[in-house]
């Protein structure tokens, strides 16, 4: 046993494929979860779940694939796993804008009119405009029809434009 | 619009986030080592009862944003059941074949599904009385919707030793008169030869002497994925992770201080619900299918275990009462029932579907699912609802029916008097998508009755457009419900003619009730959260104290705001509040603290202690806060944590003993 445990510390060196995602893990998990602790426990559950589970990837776009679902997946569970105590369940976590952190870098209005919105409308936001995904590739990735996506979408900008009038100019 | 300029401003400040050093130092730890015991492992993602149970938050978080117009005349045809065809005993290829084609529906939830088979027959259950009985033990109980049907907790007592499932051990603590001492302990996981881990208890059940323990189990298989065979040295693979299971775990414990193991059953699938009624443990489990093999039985059948032990389950238990047209995902319901004193496995049986809610009377297991149906261009939503009749461990299925709308949680659900009663919020959303986007969604809550046949008999729709329930409670007669936008209407609705539900008076007060528990004769205790009267916005917790002994004119008695303390585990998990009307206790978590208030009809609710959790919170991050409980025998009052027990005379709530867990 002990052995086996040494050849797969040697093995199995995982820090290219952290190298590779976790800023693009960490900053689904930012815009889902809104704050620097819970995306960070998050992300460490994206990775473990790569390392249960580990497989072969038919191609960069897949591997990539994978790790946007499984942390959009992961997003899900932390807040509705009933093991984990948590300080906010999911129904009252929708009336609680993100919670910014003191120690976070001052950022500007846009990306805090964001953070403000509801989680699963940042979510989408988030993989629409930063990974620029498409809206189908978004429907897949976070399980929902195509249509509730761009309902998630049209209300986030809705809500935005509310948000930042008179900050055209930024 | 969000412009190009936004977007520039989005991206921006986006790429400038990054996780810190120290959580990508951890994680590479935490990679290079999989059988180290990180805090996330603790919690065990179940993926698939995560997954499941998505589905349902998917509907309830969808509120929306003043763009509701009650629309009757989109309502939905399918609101009684539809028979179709009498489930019929298939051979495994038979199911194979109906299986197989609902792989491709990569949804966790049905979509489609416009018609549901009816049982294969309906047989009249004994009446009972399912309302609240006197407690005339001197110790409190874990928190149960219905008297009768135990819940599985974290913590037990039997009124002599307090039973705890803390951090990683299972401890049995003799609690006499206050003091406290370790009597024996378990541990909460199992690990496989590698030193993988592969089991971890959960929650547990207590019958005379007998300890059930609700176990998660993952199989690993070791063998090299490209050839099968096993993992050679210096060529190794990370375990792969098989199956998931969940299991009843027996122990002896007529001896506290040995606990002695007698058997354990598990069953394919993640956990959904238990329920234990006398020594009969029901036990209920999703399992999602995933690369089925034709020849490979294992891979697309459920399987009951015996120990490590698996066999397949048997054709005839196995129901298939949904075709692929319905839109279901492949996956089963497991349900088990099993014997606990003696140790015995009675019955298992399995329905192609799955489970969100799930609520007991004493007779029947009702198991409902959430669904959408496509009707017009507009998604809606419907729940599909099964009705298992138990008996001493024998589970059979009896009818299904469905309703529309989605549930909240158990708690929508309740029978009396052999009727059925549902409260359901309906919420569609229709796109049209010329321009690609949504165009309307609409939103309203339903009240249903129904028969043992499962066929609907009487309803009230379109109450509160624009809201979703919160919470619900049936006592006797009567029904109460609260839903919320900005103010909080309480619903009562008169449910003595099943055929004609009838709503008796909505009040409206700002907040609303998460939990709502019925408190003696006329009152109603609400705990949940109160709320800006103007822009709806939901602030501190809030506990409410209903007089509901006029139906027509229910009013808030009384309430008490604590200030600045937003989350209490007891709104989203009853079995952390207790509730004691004899002793006059109200008691839950909120915030890392314990609190502890009373009730008169004078003096409204009184403060009665609050209680800080131990001093160490270790390097727990601050959203982590321990899961706590409270409970009485005798004079004493007992919390417990993952870090220790404290006793308080129960008089005064002064500190009498204290022991730290390891």
């Amino acid at each position: 046993m002990d052995e086996n445990k040494a050849v797969c510390r040697q093995a199995c060196n995982y820090s290219d494929i952290i190298e590779k995602y976790s800023h693009t893990v960490y900053r689904i998990c930012l815009s889902y979860s809104g704050n620097r602790h819970d995306a960070e426990d998050i992300m460490q559950d994206v990775f473990l779940r790569y390392l249960k589970k580990p497989r072969s990837f038919s191609s960069a776009e897949h591997e990539k694939a994978w790790f946007l679902k499984v942390t959009v997946n992961c997003c899900k569970s932390f807040f509705t796993s009933p093991w984990r105590n948590r300080t906010v369940s999911l129904e009252e976590y929708e009336h609680l804008p993100s919670q910014p952190d003191a120690e976070d870098e001052k950022c500007g209005p846009v990306y805090e009119a964001v953070m403000a919105l509801p989680p699963k409308q940042r979510i989408c936001v988030h993989l629409y405009y930063y990974e620029e995904m498409t809206i189908k590739e978004i429907a897949g990735t976070i399980g929902a029809p195509e249509s509730t996506v761009k309902s998630h979408l049209f209300r986030a900008r809705a809500s935005l434009e509310e948000a930042l009038k008179g900050e055209h100019n930024v | 619009m969000f412009n190009e300029e936004w977007k520039k401003n989005y991206n921006s400040d986006m790429d400038r986030q990054k996780p810190s050093e120290n959580s990508i130092e951890r994680l590479k730890g935490a990679m290079a080592m999989p059988n180290n015991k990180q805090p996330t492992r603790k919690n065990g993602v179940a993926v698939w009862a995560a997954l499941a149970a998505c589905a349902v938050i998917a509907v309830a978080v969808a509120v929306p944003f003043g763009m509701n117009h009650f629309k009757k005349d989109s309502e939905p045809a399918a609101a009684s059941p539809v028979p179709v065809q009498s489930s019929k005993t298939m051979s495994y290829s038979e199911i194979y074949d109906v299986v197989s084609k609902l792989a491709s529906n990569d949804f966790y939830y049905a979509k489609g599904a416009t018609r549901f088979a009816a049982a294969p027959e309906s047989v009249t259950a004994a009446a009972q009385d399912s309302t609240q009985t006197l407690n005339t033990q001197d110790y409190s109980d874990t928190n149960v919707q219905v008297a009768g049907v135990q819940e599985s907790d974290i913590v037990k007592t039997d009124g002599k030793y307090i039973y705890s499932i803390s951090g990683k051990k299972i401890y049995i603590i003799s609690a006499a008169d206050g003091r406290m001492s370790k009597v024996s302990e378990l541990s909460c996981y199992d690990y496989d030869e590698y030193g993988q881990q592969k089991g971890y208890a959960f929650e547990m059940y207590i019958t005379g002497n007998r300890l059930a323990v609700l176990k998660n189990y993952y199989d690993y298989s070791y063998k090299d994925t490209v050839t099968g065979s096993p993992a050679a040295k210096g060529y190794f693979m990370p375990p792969r992770f098989t199956k998931a299971r969940t299991g009843v775990e027996i122990y002896d414990i007529s001896d506290r201080a040995s606990p002695i193991f007698l058997t354990s059953y598990s069953q394919s699938g993640s956990y959904v619900s238990s329920r234990m009624i006398n020594d009969y443990v029901y036990l209920v489990t999703n399992e999602g299918l995933y690369s089925m093999v034709k020849d490979d039985p294992t891979t697309y059948i459920p399987m009951v275990y015996s120990g490590d032990k698996g066999s397949l389950l048997s054709p005839e238990n196995i129901h298939i009462t949904i075709g692929p047209e319905d839109g279901y995902p492949a996956q089963y319901l497991v349900v088990s029932g099993i014997d606990a004193a003696k140790g015995e496995l009675i019955s298992t049986k399995s329905v192609l579907g799955y489970g969100n809610s799930v609520y007991s009377s004493l007779n029947n297991l009702y198991i409902a699912s959430y669904s959408q149906y496509k009707n017009d261009n507009a998604y809606t939503d419907a729940t599909r609802i099964l009705r298992f009749s138990i008996n001493n461990g024998i589970i059979e299925l009896k009818s299904e029916g469905i309703v529309n709308g989605s549930l909240l949680n158990q708690f929508s659900m309740d029978e009396y008097n052999d009727v059925l009663r549902v409260v359901t919020t309906v919420n569609s959303v229709s796109a049209k998508s010329s321009d690609g986007m949504i165009s309307k969604s609409y939103m309203y809550n339903c009240l249903y009755t129904l028969d043992l046949s499962l066929k609907t008999i009487g309803k009230t729709e379109g109450l509160a457009s624009g809201e979703r329930v919160y919470s619900a409670r049936f006592v006797g007669d009567t029904g109460y419900f609260v839903t919320f936008r900005q103010v909080d209407p309480l619903f009562t609705v008169d449910l003595s003619d099943p055929q004609k539900p009838e709503v008796l008076s909505e009040l409206k007060i700002p907040g609303f009730s998460q939990y709502l528990h019925p408190y003696g004769e006329g009152l109603l205790f609400g705990l949940g959260r109160n709320a800006d009267e103007k822009s709806g916005k939901a602030d501190f917790l809030k506990l409410s104290m209903f007089d509901t002994s006029d139906p027509g004119n229910v009013t808030e008695a009384a309430k008490a705001i604590i200030d600045g303390v937003y989350y209490s585990e007891a709104s989203s998990n009853h079995k952390a509040i207790l509730i004691d009307k004899d002793k006059n206790i109200i008691a839950f978590p909120a915030d890392g603290k314990y609190y502890i208030y009373s009730y008169t009809h004078e003096n409204g609710f009184m403060q009665k202690a609050v209680i800080s959790s131990s001093e160490d919170t270790n390097e727990l991050p601050y959203y982590y806060y321990q899961s706590m409980r409270g409970l009485y025998i005798g004079g004493y009052f007992y919390i417990i944590s993952d870090s220790g027990i404290s006793s308080y005379g129960i008089k005064d709530y002064r500190p009498f003993s204290k022991l730290a867990f390891d």
